[in-house]
């Protein structure tokens, strides 16, 4: 019997001694122990091992031992899922991750937000130009806007936060919707998704953020001089409604040609640009609605009190003296 | 539902007395097997405690399909590795000895192969004494093996309670018996 079998065996017989073999090992086990001595008396020698380590351990006494597990309150989990549970954990923990990093992400991103230009196509008829701007004087999303004269203006239902903060702005807003037949609202020029939305003058923002109420940063990034009727081709409107909201009396009557035209003539030339005003919350507008073809407009403030004209979010040009002379008998001075 | 599920459903329930049933019917083999693996009686009833502890603590928890003779040994076993941890980190240690689980605890000095023959209870104290040493000369993974095994744990409940694969268990096992035969018959180990 060579050493190698044996060795082999005696790993069997140790598992031989735990119930741990198979019919065959057993059968091998078998025919080696029939003609090996040495192998026999491993077995026996296993055998007495465990034997005498059971005595061991039986013959241990067993101390008494503390239970300070009596002075401690048995902590049941409310709700037992097995191992759901822990997935159930896992996956709150990884959602108020997520939802923090989101929120974090918009919160950083907010600041900017006055800033964008208005979308194109989205409903967001708001000419908010009443009283102090910002949160202050604009609506909420989804809520309507009085106007310069107190007319409801719709604004765009549950708006994402730039074009909600576009109308908290005062903004005179773009839109390719069709003006409304209550108020002059949105407006939207040709090329409107380039034109930034834009307040009255007179009804700056003077909160928010501080490129707009503040004229030296407002005025750093703006150009010298504006062409109103080049830039928003307010030549190809077709329709001219002059109003001031707030006093009541607007008939959304469109002006002759003659006078739409003879207007469009007035604001062909360069305007400089004026530093936008701090809103005094009397500002009272007359707002002109260019209405184009495809259903687009375009509005501008007219800040009678000031002689301004805004035509752009920060972008104020003086009135020449002709269309301030045009625009006079349309003023509807309210009563003290 | 057998008498441990019963126990194990009243102890989720919140009945902390259904848990004094689970100490008295484990305390024994738990304390048992502490000693023969650490072999200091101080010791072993420290880690015994401990291992009650830590399952009423964390017993709650668990699964429904908890099996909880193996569930409890398991813990025992992770308090004596980290018995073993501590000590390593509090004891002096001699350059060229390495201290890792697999070390073994002693070195073999039997305790009645010198002298005269001994018979009756004296016997039986030498037997005892020999017996704790030569245990204590194994490694670590294989004396837990083996006292496993000698408690009538089979090989596969062996695995889920160290980790080790089946393999390594059928032969630390068998190492473990044929170590501890050379050790008590004074025979060289050649392993």
């Amino acid at each position: 019997m060579t050493t190698n079998e044996c060795t082999r065996i005696e790993e069997l017989l140790s598992a031989h001694q735990d119930g741990a073999t198979t019919a065959a090992e057993e059968a091998q086990i078998a025919q080696h122990l029939a003609t090996c001595a040495q192998c026999q008396q491993t077995a026996a020698a296993f055998g007495q091992i465990d034997q005498q380590l059971r005595r061991y351990m039986q013959a241990t006494p067993v101390p008494e031992i503390a239970a300070p597990w009596r002075n401690e309150p048995l902590l049941v989990p409310a709700r037992r899922g097995g191992s759901l549970g822990h997935w159930r954990a896992t996956m709150i923990g990884l959602a108020t991750i997520f939802a923090l990093l989101f929120t974090a992400s918009i919160l950083a991103f907010r600041p900017f937000a006055n800033e964008r230009p208005q979308q194109a196509g989205v409903a967001a008829p708001t000419f908010a130009a009443q009283t102090g701007g910002g949160a202050a004087s604009g609506s909420e999303a989804g809520q309507p806007t009085v106007g310069a004269a107190g007319a409801l203006v719709p604004a765009a239902p549950a708006a994402p936060p730039t074009q909600a903060a576009a109308a908290r702005s005062g903004a005179v807003a773009s839109s390719n919707a069709p003006a409304s037949s209550a108020a002059p609202a949105a407006s939207s020029i040709p090329r409107s998704t380039q034109v930034p939305a834009a307040a009255p003058g007179a009804a700056r923002p003077n909160t928010g953020s501080g490129a707009a109420a503040t004229p030296a940063a407002g005025s750093a990034a703006l150009p010298n001089t504006i062409n109103p009727t080049q830039s928003y081709r307010l030549a190809e409107a077709t329709t001219l409604i002059i109003c001031q909201p707030n006093t009541g009396q607007c008939t959304n009557q469109p002006q002759p040609t003659t006078e739409r035209t003879a207007i469009v003539a007035i604001l062909n030339q360069p305007f400089a640009v004026l530093p936008p005003l701090i809103a005094t919350g009397n500002d009272q507008i007359l707002t002109l609605t260019f209405q184009f073809a495809n259903g687009a407009q375009q509005i501008l403030g007219y800040n009678y009190q000031s002689q301004r004209l805004t035509l752009a979010e920060q972008t104020d040009i003086q009135a020449p003296p002709e269309l301030v002379e045009r625009l006079a008998p349309l003023v509807v001075v309210p009563k003290p | 539902m057998t008498v441990d599920a019963r126990v194990i459903a009243a102890v989720r329930q919140g009945n902390a007395e259904a848990f004094e049933i689970i100490v008295r019917e484990y305390q024994p083999r738990l304390y048992r097997f502490l000693f023969g693996l650490i072999g200091e009686a101080e010791v072993a009833r420290d880690l015994t405690q401990d291992t009650f502890l830590a399952a009423y603590r964390a017993l709650p928890e668990t699964r429904d399909e908890l099996n909880l003779t193996g569930w409890l040994f398991q813990i025992a076993r992770n308090n004596a590795r980290s018995y073993w941890r501590r000590r390593k980190l509090i004891t002096w240690l001699p350059f060229g000895r390495s201290d890792h689980d697999d070390q073994r605890d002693e070195q073999w000095e039997p305790q009645g192969v010198s002298g005269p023959p001994l018979s009756g209870p004296e016997e039986l104290v030498v037997e005892r004494e020999d017996l704790g040493a030569a245990l204590r000369c194994l490694q670590r993974a294989d004396r837990e093996c083996l006292l496993l095994v000698v408690d009538g744990f089979s090989y596969s409940e062996i695995c889920a309670i160290t980790g080790l694969t089946l393999a390594a268990v059928k032969g630390r096992i068998f190492r473990a018996r044929k170590e501890l035969r050379a050790i008590l018959e004074g025979k060289d180990l050649a392993v």
